[in-house]
């Protein structure tokens, strides 16, 4: 008696655990260029995101009654625990980290119906929890640590997490407020409120965190997840499309803007290269469970963050507009993919 | 002399995928005639379409190419005796099919001196040797009943009855006959190692066919992983006069040998949905198919073998071997030399779009292109299922452009319309998307049970409208019948009373004429619900012939 297989019969040696496991590898770049500028918060973080997903998705799926060590193994988890673990803000309170992601797995993935069945994106749903639950720990990122002559140990990056205040007493929000008379640090938040006060983009990025146009450390950050993307289209784990069109959807409305009235929108340079917009455009915007799949589909997805991210970035109420715009999208995508199903073979390019 | 251009396909098809070749292990030893076992187990149904229906009996003495069973119908196909022989036994047993049911099989032992001849000769075991027909005498009707009782059907995996497929072609104005080289499932060697030893035989065989479809282009595909096979079809196509054969060269991606993707590849267009070929001017025929009519009709020779490649590393001398149907595969792959201990799979035909075999105790058949015995490194058992991440590479790979992961959740839940709306029939089950599915979801397993779900609603539906109209027709009838009756009664009475009249003389006139016109007004009656009757019946085989026809369609 032989093996009965299916046809066909072979496979390439594609599997999705090796998807999951590139995916962690091309964040490499990014994540240690986080962890040069932002310090040990930026590994700890991702260390208590791992844990609790891990935990999370395992209690879940026993109490699914899945076979939770083979699930496990998809990494699945992991990724989500990295997406959200690299976008808090490096010294956020360990709960908070906690809180996040136990959100993600248990309520936006495993109460869908985990892997492949959730609609909206969980990293970016845990992240959106914690934005509008607490903000003022979620706004607090700490300076890159140039800015500051210092950096803390890993003793003291643990002990600010975990216990509110480094060996030398030390709070987060004495790091946040503490430098330049700055009350907040990250470079769209700032710029947005400079804008406000009346200052035009130009004048604003000559201040030292900008260093140039897209901020101290920012700038390397976006450029290592920028590689870290590159390498995940060339091993086609993405679809390239998601990126190009979210890519292309804030380049060209922050262009529009910042030619026609560049005193008062920011330059495109400064959307493309500070944030998340890179960490967004290669690692979440293509996560292919909650955007539209066909080709089509994937470009006015993509467009669809981009615009949005945009228009939040510029009117809306917070910093960085990213999640809020990848949920906007990821409850439109099950239309869109309705509405641009491809052209099935010989259905309209008849012969006459 | 004609020279005759080598040409390379302009266009390509839209999604496929690039597959590892493994075609060398094959290609290196000429074909070898396999040696006829002592017995051969026959299938009734080697073909698309109904069983064929025995001529002989349990005991009967066969001799080579006498018919042993013929087609029923015009969708079959007639089966000959591949030796002389004896009838041992007719009945159920497995056979090669993907559902693994009995089927009926004619048991033949095989005369003795006859396996021995077999053994002797090489080229092929014809124990009489006809002398050549001239067939460009004959006419088309000639050319195509030789064929329909060679029992050809396509050699090329479908094994739809070549006459029914050209018949229906040669009634559209087929400009091209396209002959299908393209080979496109890994592992399989035989179209092109025909291609390369009988090049000529095949050239002769597209001749046959394009005198039978007045087709003026002719036109050979190969894909480009077949130098030899291209060298060789050019070379036989240049020896013919005062004709062009174009040898295309085409880019070698699976499923390029599809009959819709190759003609995309070859034309840039695409065969309209519900469409055949015919409707682009195009009829094409496997390489295969284009020999055996060769055989057929030139050397009076049926179809009782074909060239079957045995390969997969669990093979000694993996290479193309020529195996009269009914041969136990256990018989090939002794004679090809085979580790069963080492085998872990065994499959009947490519490694795409073949089936596996739970034992190789089942004949030879006119689909058998390949035969893999494969070892464990080489056939992994793939990983069990993983949840669908939407990646959307298969939509990527699918060469009917469908959205393979849309029609997986559909198929998932059964929702059998929504498949149906996203065109889950034109799904051509090549298995790219399954071969590309990170989640390893056997993807072409879901699409099959439920195209299998949506034919059964559809019979199901299509048998609720027959037994309607034959209850309307019934109805009909009875009313038929009645009008019959009344007016056979009318007769009679006019007649009593005609009679009554004749026999009472001159009798009152008015009377007469009253009775008369009665009578007439009746007639008229009777005449128009007759009327009504006929039209409503016109109507109904209408459509019941429509019906009829659209199955029919369907069934092509």
């Amino acid at each position: 008696m032989f093996k009965s297989s299916h046809s066909p019969n072979i496979h390439n040696s594609n599997h999705m655990r090796k998807m999951m496991l590139q995916v962690l590898m091309a964040s490499l770049p990014g994540m240690f260029a986080l962890f040069y500028f932002f310090g040990w918060g930026v590994l700890i973080n991702l260390f208590i995101a791992s844990i609790t997903a891990l935990a999370t998705e395992a209690m879940i799926l026993k109490a699914r009654n899945k076979d939770w060590r083979r699930e496990l193994k998809d990494t699945s988890a992991l990724v989500t625990a990295l997406l959200l673990g690299l976008a808090l803000p490096p010294f956020v309170p360990w709960w908070i980290t906690v809180i996040g992601v136990f959100f993600a797995i248990a309520f936006a993935k495993q109460l869908y119906g985990g892997l492949g069945f959730n609609p909206f994106n969980p990293a970016m749903t845990g992240y959106v929890l914690l934005l509008i639950s607490f903000p003022v720990q979620m706004t607090s990122w700490a300076p890159a640590s140039s800015l500051w002559q210092g950096s803390l140990s890993l003793i003291d990056s643990l002990a600010l997490i975990f216990n509110g205040q480094t060996s030398s007493s030390v709070t987060l929000e004495m790091l946040v407020n503490g430098f330049d008379g700055y009350s907040s640090a990250t470079p769209l938040d700032n710029m947005k409120t400079q804008l406000t006060q009346g200052l035009m983009p130009s004048e604003v990025v000559k201040t030292s965190i900008y260093n140039g146009f897209a901020g101290v450390g920012w700038l390397q950050v976006n450029l290592g997840f920028l590689v870290g993307g590159v390498y995940l289209i060339w091993k086609r784990c993405i679809a390239w499309q998601l990126s190009a069109a979210m890519l292309l959807g804030l380049g060209l409305s922050a262009l529009v803007f910042n030619l026609f009235a560049g005193d008062y929108y920011a330059s495109p340079l400064l959307h493309l290269f500070s944030g998340g917009t890179m960490l967004a455009a290669f690692f979440i915007v293509t996560d292919p469970v909650t955007a539209a799949t066909s080709v089509k589909g994937r470009w006015i997805f993509g467009i669809g963050v981009g615009v949005l991210t945009w228009i939040i970035r510029t009117w809306g109420g917070y910093p960085d507009a990213i999640a809020f715009a990848i949920l906007l999208m990821n409850m439109a995508a099950p239309t869109i993919d309705h509405y641009t199903k491809p052209v099935v073979y010989g259905q309209t390019r008849q012969d006459k | 002399m004609t020279s005759n251009p080598m040409t390379q396909a302009e266009y390509s098809l839209s999604g496929g995928v690039k597959l590892e070749d493994n075609k060398l292990q094959s290609t290196g030893t000429p074909i070898v005639t396999c040696p006829t076992p002592s017995q051969l187990f026959i299938p009734l149904n080697m073909h698309t379409g109904a069983d064929a229906k025995t001529v002989i009996e349990v005991g009967s003495r066969v001799t080579q190419y006498q018919l042993i069973a013929e087609a029923i119908g015009n969708i079959s196909a007639n089966v000959h005796s591949p030796v002389d022989g004896t009838v041992a036994d007719i009945k159920m047993m497995p056979v090669v099919n993907r559902s693994e049911l009995d089927e009926w099989v004619i048991i033949l032992d095989v005369c003795a001196d006859a396996s021995v001849d077999s053994d002797a000769d090489s080229a092929s075991s014809n124990t009489h040797k006809p002398s050549k027909r001239d067939w460009s005498k004959q006419s088309k009707d000639e050319l195509l009943d030789i064929i329909q009782q060679a029992g050809i059907v396509g050699l090329g995996g479908a094994c739809f009855p070549t006459h029914q497929k050209l018949l229906s072609s040669a009634t559209i104005d087929c400009h091209t006959l396209l002959l299908n080289g393209a080979e496109c499932e890994p592992y399989i060697s035989c179209d092109s190692m025909t291609m390369v030893e009988q090049a000529f035989e095949i050239i002769e065989g597209c001749l046959i066919l394009a005198s039978i479809l007045n087709a003026s282009n002719l036109q050979i595909a190969i894909e480009d992983n077949k130098p030899e096979a291209i060298s060789a079809m050019t070379k036989a196509a240049d020896a013919i006069e005062n004709l062009t054969i174009e040898v295309i060269t085409i880019p070698t991606i699976y499923p390029s040998g599809g009959e819709k993707q190759l003609l995309e590849i070859i034309t840039g267009k695409q065969v309209a949905i519900g469409k055949y070929p015919a409707s682009l001017g195009y009829l094409v025929q496997n390489i295969g198919t284009a020999l055996a009519i060769y055989e057929a009709v030139v050397l009076d020779k049926p179809l009782i073998e074909r060239i079957v490649t045995v390969t997969g590393e669990a093979v000694k001398r993996p290479g193309n071997y020529r195996v009269s149907f009914g041969t136990s595969i256990r018989h090939l792959l002794d004679f090809a030399g085979w580790d069963e201990a080492k085998t872990t799979s065994l499959i009947h035909g490519g490694p795409m779009m073949g089936f596996s075999l739970p034992s190789a105790d089942r004949p030879i058949v006119k689909s058998s292109n390949c035969i893999i015995a494969g070892t464990a490194e080489e056939f992994q058992q793939p990983d069990s299922e993983h949840p669908c991440i939407r990646c959307g590479l298969c939509a990527e790979v699918c060469p009917a452009s469908l959205l393979p992961q849309q029609l997986f959740w559909f198929s998932q839940a059964g929702e059998l319309n929504k498949a149906e709306d996203h065109n889950i029939m034109d799904c051509i089950e090549c298995g790219a998307c399954s071969y590309v599915c990170p989640s390893q979801i056997p993807l072409v397993d879901y699409y099959r049970f439920t195209k299998g779900e949506i034919r059964t609603r559809a019979d199901i539906t299509d048998k609720a409208e027959r037994s309607k109209l034959r209850f309307d027709f019934r109805n009909e009838r009875l009313e038929t019948i009645k009008l019959e009756k009344t007016r056979a009664r009318e007769e009679r009475k006019r007649l009593a009373a005609e009679k009554r009249q004749q026999e009472s003389g001159s009798s009152d006139s008015t009377s007469n004429s009253s009775s008369n016109s009665t009578y007439n007004s009746k007639k008229d009656e009777v005449a128009e619900a007759l009327a009504r009757v006929q039209a409503k019946k016109d109507a109904k085989i209408e459509a019941m012939t429509k019906i009829q026809k659209d199955q029919g369609n369907a069934d092509v």
